[in-house]
């Protein structure tokens, strides 16, 4: 049997080199590599993951003519496990029809589904495989992969299982070792991760990704010596790998302070080095972060969350959704808060991930809806109505706005301006084709019912939806909506109606600039950054953690993985000036939100960072405007660079201090990666500040704008619902007046009417009614 | 070494009066052979130390890794790796031989400055500070290394360090304009924008062609409301800098201020226009380096949409098209960038790389000819040549071409390699061999050197070098058919 058709012959069993080594049960170890051909020393080099050496080998395979489909195999192998997906791809694509039926080929086919977003399809292909072949290694490996994925497939105890049956036939295999170690970390046992991943460091002494687990589980473990030492080794492993070094002397890092030292206390050799930034920056407000005192440190892994009065007492309460688990809705007495969740029939075990407020049946009192299941897959949102005193109710079936999709956030607003609230729901982050939904609100006398009209539209984009926001860019009075897409190119869908007098939309987002970023791109909302009266918008990207790294340390983005910023120019075309503006770092971000926290009348942007990696600990940073356009990142001084994954962050006025708080909703994608949510109470200093809130019939004026002009300076904002993780910050303007006063307001209504007030308090709240409604100026102070 | 010591305790364990004399005499043997170690790692370093200097950091490198394995206590040798691991890019290497150097007593200030150089390549800001300021304490009137330290405390933050460290820099050296501008950004950041014109300013006397000290001028006296000066500032950027994408931000923002609408949309358009063409681009170069080459080749020309005169991404597509094995498509886009930017050397390397794949050697000729019209110093055009020459066979105009590379690279391995097969063709085997041989010096996993060299030597009877070198190049590819067949021909049956 000549080399090429033994190795085929090994391929129909699905399990390439294992089978050969393993399999047949006669070596308990590898022949030496200098007894084997160059294909078999390739495979060899696959198994122990050493991607690099294993192409030069089968390239020089592949120059000599011999096995070619054993060497596209293992080439596509080799560029999937690093992440090359599109040349794997055409290695597949270039075999003759011979491979396709090979499991191997199968497999790699099949991980090329997951590579593209489609986890679910990729699992059941690898299933059939393995049932198949039920030796196959490699669909173990697959499986595996999936099974520890932040996703619809995840299950830690069958990733740890799958690398269990492939180290028993292959002990050496360093893959599923480390995805072993990987499994036992993501599940929170982490004596038993340490334990594992020494006992794999010690068959693979060479490998830096072993020790960086070891010490990320000695790390959570609060075991300091542990992580120091296998960190440091971590660091030494990586001595060429400048990215994979960096996250070993961050993790170094954050040990170190963990145990209360100073980060330029370690050795030269092991300090992680941030770019600083010179400019100055103002003063900055200091935070603390009060969510245990006053009751609302949620452990929930945080998505969203929306500060809404429900209960119509004037105050802010809280209202935060996690992954599997029940909600928390959060009543505020006087700056305590006590749960309502259960009274008021809100203990929905399923979670969510996007949480708005908006009345939707018109009758004064917020309701709450709830999007799900984004990376977990399809299921129906919630659609809570508000009851008063009895509580809640989900009526989103009957009300035609369940689904069900795979939905991630939602926006409000209503955008045929007949007076009623409709809402718009990205989805088909899984890629399973689902298209985004635009909810149209047909309710009659609080029989509240929806109709999907994304297809007629035009809003129906079927790429993978994540975030999005409304907001009337051009101001026409008809409210437009921009959507985000991961791994595809972002929408501004213009509403049309004005011209057509049919609700319809047309993308401008490439006539307009902002189809970025196309690949990490996540969440966003509208803003006025410069108070020039046209709605900005800013757009997060959740750049990997290696580009993070490298940007800290280096000062600048890894083009394009950064923040985008988009000026208005008012022409119908914006300008990113992020990296003008100070903004050009790259973030892992998941979670923004906006708000002026010094109330000098500039929005100040918090950005919540992370990411599902447990090693991936990235404090979320507050960008604190200078009021000439330019931020500074003032996260340290402020004190809420939470290392918590975070999500969906919202901003209110909890305290009624006259300052916006902050909640930021914490934690990842694994059972393990849990953290308290916090409440960052603003403690000054700012200045002072006029909070208004405009009402319409009673209700919240999503949709409304706001200028409040102070002598020679205006300060704009809009009421929105649904911005950054799907979430609403309170309903109200904070304009920010610095040592100023208020002259004058001035509120568009969402129907396009406009009303101005004068002779109103100098700072303080404010409660405005379209003068049409209620001729009263001003309704005075809420208690 | 390990051989003697084992023969003295086994010999020393009996205690014979000859083997004392026996020891003896070997202890004066070692001492010699160290001696002579010593000597051949000097004079190695020596040799290493000019190859440096003659631009061969390879060949460098490879005489002074010999040089400490002769003489491991060595410093200058040590110092030398470590300057050849710094113009090679390899910065952690360089660190390490640098700190080797000093652990033997090499304290000289080169060290410290290239250690901090080193140092802050890898963004070690506080390591590379210390290393400065170890230089400045023998040097201290050196004002590039002020600058040099400036720089790391302001990347640390230390502003006000790095404030005082730039000042000294521009007074011990009235000429270092990089001072000037780096005081300018400082002070500007500060909010001194009076103070930071002033000191752009003085860059820009100093170097009127530094763009980034005119804009940054520019953006100062825009703060303090001085838009002509600040206009006049920017054109000047933009004279030398078209694509200065701030430089057309800050003049839409002055235009602006200035009550002249028109300038300030013109401006706003530019930079709108080349930002959004960058981002196609840089995502373009996102895909690449993942092997995305359809989804980068998208980007890239919808870089090109946005902004036709982007030559860096006409030519990023051309070389991803060849890159993507498609040399005819490379070619075509190649093309276009030579019609529109005849200037640009590379677009001809390129080009002629292109044809070389297609096996239309002539075209490939012409391409590289045209390279060399421009840059008669393009190593790259002179070995594409060589080849395109070589693969018709005429050998003479082939080595012409690579003696000229060779000239001008000593480094450029392709050179020896297809110099040695010129010879070999022409049946000059001494000097092919010797041309080969100079390949590997270069470039020690050569397998096709290693296979011809062991080929060549086989034909001159040397058949235990012969031998050595089939068994690399199979030990580097295990599959190399046409080594493994001259190996078992010179094994014979």
């Amino acid at each position: 049997m000549t080399g090429g058709r033994r190795a085929i012959g090994l391929l129909l069993f699905g399990c390439l080199v294992s089978v050969s080594i393993v399999g047949c049960g006669t070596h308990d170890a590898p022949p030496p590599t200098a007894t084997l051909s160059g294909l078999e020393a390739a495979q060899q080099l696959i198994l122990s993951g050493q991607w690099e050496a294993a192409t030069d080998s089968l390239r020089a395979v592949g120059r000599t003519g011999q096995a070619p489909i054993e060497v596209g195999l293992c080439l596509a192998q080799v560029q999937l496990a690093t992440g090359h997906a599109g040349p794997a791809r055409r290695h597949l694509d270039a075999l003759p029809a011979a491979a396709h039926d090979l499991p191997l080929y199968r497999v790699l086919r099949a991980w090329l589904l997951a590579a593209s977003g489609q986890s679910l399809r990729s699992q059941a292909a690898a299933r059939q495989i393995l049932t198949e072949y039920p030796a196959s290694i490699e669909a173990r490996v697959l499986l595996a992969r999936l099974a520890l994925q932040a996703a619809a497939t995840m299950d830690l105890g069958a990733a740890r299982a799958l690398c269990l049956e492939v180290l028993d036939r292959v002990p050496q295999h360093r893959v599923a070792g480390r995805m072993l170690v990987e499994a036992t970390l993501r599940g929170g046992d982490y004596v038993e991760a340490v334990s594992l991943g020494q006992q794999q460091s010690a068959l693979h002494p060479e490998d830096g990704h072993l020790q960086l687990l070891v010490g990320t589980a000695a790390f959570w473990n609060k075991d300091h010596e542990t992580a120091s030492s296998a960190l440091r080794l971590a660091s030494d492993r990586f001595a060429h790998s400048y990215t994979d070094r960096l996250k070993a002397l961050w993790l170094l890092r954050l040990v170190h302070e963990d145990q209360g030292g100073d980060a330029t206390d370690l050795p030269p050799e092991y300090q992680f080095y941030y770019h600083a930034d010179p400019a100055t920056v103002p003063a900055i407000p200091h935070f603390v972060d009060v969510a245990d005192s006053v009751g609302v440190a949620k452990v929930d892994r945080g998505r969203g969350s929306s500060w809404l009065d429900y209960d119509g007492d004037g105050d802010w309460d809280l209202f935060s959704v996690g992954i599997h688990v029940e909600h928390g809705l959060y009543r505020n007495d006087g700056g305590l808060f006590t749960d309502q969740t259960r009274a008021l029939n809100l203990a929905d075990h399923r979670g969510g991930w996007g949480a708005s407020a908006a009345d939707v049946d018109d009758d004064g009192d917020p309701d709450l809806f709830v999007t799900r299941d984004a990376w977990e897959g399809v299921a129906p949102n919630s659609l809570y109505r508000n009851d008063g005193e009895a509580g809640f109710t989900d009526i989103a079936q009957a009300a035609g706005v369940a689904g069900p999709q795979a939905s991630f956030t939602a926006t409000w607003a209503d955008f045929d301006v007949d007076g009623r609230l409709d809402v718009y729901v990205t989805n088909g982050v899984i890629a399973d084709g689902g298209a985004n939904s635009l909810h149209h609100n047909d309710s009659v006398n609080g029989a509240v019912s929806f109709t999907d009209i994304a297809a007629t539209a035009g809003v129906a984009d079927t790429l993978k939806g994540l975030g999005c926001a409304a907001g009337d860019y051009d101001a026409d009075g008809w409210p437009d909506i921009y959507s985000v897409n991961i791994g595809g190119p972002n929408r501004l869908y213009r509403n049309q109606m004005g011209a057509s007098g049919k609700l319809g939309f047309v993308d401008r987002a490439p006539a307009s600039g902002v189809v970025f970023p196309v690949e990490g791109g996540y969440v966003t909302f509208f803003l006025d950054f410069d108070n020039d009266g046209s709605l900005d918008l800013f757009v997060a990207t959740m750049s990997g953690f290696e580009d993070v790294l490298r940007s800290a340390v280096e000062g600048r983005a890894v083009e394009p993985n950064r923040p985008f910023l988009y000026h208005n120019e008012g022409d119908g075309t914006f300008t990113d000036v992020a990296v003008l503006a100070g903004l050009g770092r790259s973030f892992g971000t998941m979670g923004a939100g906006v708000g002026d926290v010094d109330n000098d009348g500039s929005p100040d942007l918090y950005l919540a960072n992370g990411g599902p990696e447990m090693s991936r600990l990235e404090p979320n940073v507050l960008f604190l405007q200078r009021g000439d356009g330019t931020f500074a990142d003032v996260t340290q001084a402020a004190g809420v660079g939470n290392l918590g994954k975070g999500h969906g962050v919202t901003f209110a006025d909890y305290d009624a201090d006259g300052d916006l708080d902050l909640y930021a909703g914490l934690g990842g994608h694994y059972n393990a990666d849990v953290w308290p949510n916090a409440l960052y109470r603003n403690d000054g200093p700012g200045g002072a500040s006029l909070s208004v809130r405009a009402l319409i019939r009673g209700r919240d004026a999503i949709g409304a704008r706001v200028a409040v002009h102070a002598g020679a300076r205006t300060v704009h904002g809009s009421v929105a619902s649904g911005l950054g993780f799907g979430s609403s910050n309170a309903p109200t303007v904070v304009a920010g007046l610095a040592r100023g006063a208020a002259d004058s307001v001035v509120v568009i209504w969402p129907d396009g009417s406009r009303d101005s007030w004068t002779d109103i308090p100098t700072a303080g709240r404010l409660t405005l009614r379209p003068r049409q409604e209620q001729d009263k100026a001003v309704s005075g102070r809420n208690p | 070494m390990l051989l003697a010591c084992v023969l003295v305790t086994a010999v020393g364990c009996e205690q014979h009066p000859q083997a004392e004399s026996d020891l003896a005499s070997e202890r004066g043997a070692q001492a010699t052979r160290t001696q002579e170690n010593h000597r051949q790692g000097v004079i190695l370093n020596n040799r290493g130390a000019l190859f440096l200097q003659q631009g061969s950091p390879r060949r460098a490198l490879n005489t002074l890794t010999q040089a400490v394995e002769l003489a491991p206590d060595l410093p200058d040798a040590q110092f030398n790796i470590g300057l050849v691991q710094a113009r090679l890019g390899r910065h952690d290497e360089a660190v390490a031989a640098f700190a080797r150097a000093a652990e033997l007593g090499f304290d000289q200030v080169d060290l410290y400055v290239a250690q901090g150089l080193s140092l802050r390549a890898q963004n070690r800001y506080a390591q590379a500070a210390a290393a400065f300021d170890r230089a400045l304490q023998t040097a201290p009137l050196r004002a590039d290394l002020h600058l040099h330290r400036g720089e790391v405390l302001r990347a640390m933050g230390s502003l006000d360090s790095a404030l005082a460290s730039f000042d000294t820099a521009a007074r011990l050296d009235t000429s270092l304009g990089a001072a000037h501008r780096y005081r300018g950004e400082l002070l500007a950041a500060s909010g001194d924008q009076h103070e930071a014109a002033l000191a752009y300013e003085r860059a820009v006397r100093i170097d009127p062609a530094d763009v980034t000290a005119l804009v940054g001028q520019a953006e100062a006296l825009r703060r303090l409301e001085r838009f002509d000066a600040a206009t006049a500032a920017l054109q000047q950027a933009l004279s030398r800098s078209p694509r200065n994408s701030r430089a057309h931000y800050i003049l839409a923002s002055v235009a602006e201020a200035a009550g002249d609408e028109h300038l300030a949309a013109s401006a706003r358009q530019n930079f709108q226009r080349l930002t959004e063409a960058r981002r196609h681009f840089d995502q373009g170069q996102v895909y690449a380096r993942r092997g995305q080459f359809d989804e980068a080749a998208n980007e890239l020309s919808r870089a090109i949409e946005v902004d036709p005169e982007f030559a860096d991404a006409w030519l990023r597509l051309g070389a991803l098209r060849l890159e993507d094995d498609r040399p005819q498509a490379a070619i075509e886009t190649l093309l276009q960038v030579a019609a529109l930017w005849p200037e640009y050397p590379e677009v001809h390397n390129l080009t002629g790389e292109a044809w070389l794949q297609l096996g239309e050697h002539d075209k490939a000729l012409a391409a590289f000819a045209a390279t060399l019209a421009q840059d008669p110093a393009s190593v790259a055009a002179h070995i594409g040549s060589g080849r395109a020459h070589f693969a018709e066979a005429r050998f003479s105009a082939a080595q012409t071409e690579f003696r000229q590379a060779l000239d001008l690279d000593p480094d450029a391995r392709e050179g020896y390699y297809f110099l040695g097969l010129v010879y070999a063709q022409q049946g000059r085997t001494r000097e092919a061999v010797a041309s080969i041989e100079q390949c590997l010096a270069v470039s020690p996993d050569h397998v096709e050197a290693h296979y011809h060299l062991g080929r060549l030597l086989a034909d001159t009877g040397d058949l235990p070098a012969a031998r050595e070198h089939l068994i690399r190049a199979l030990a580097l590819n295990p599959d190399h058919t046409r080594a493994a067949q001259r190996l078992a021909a010179l094994d014979g049956p």
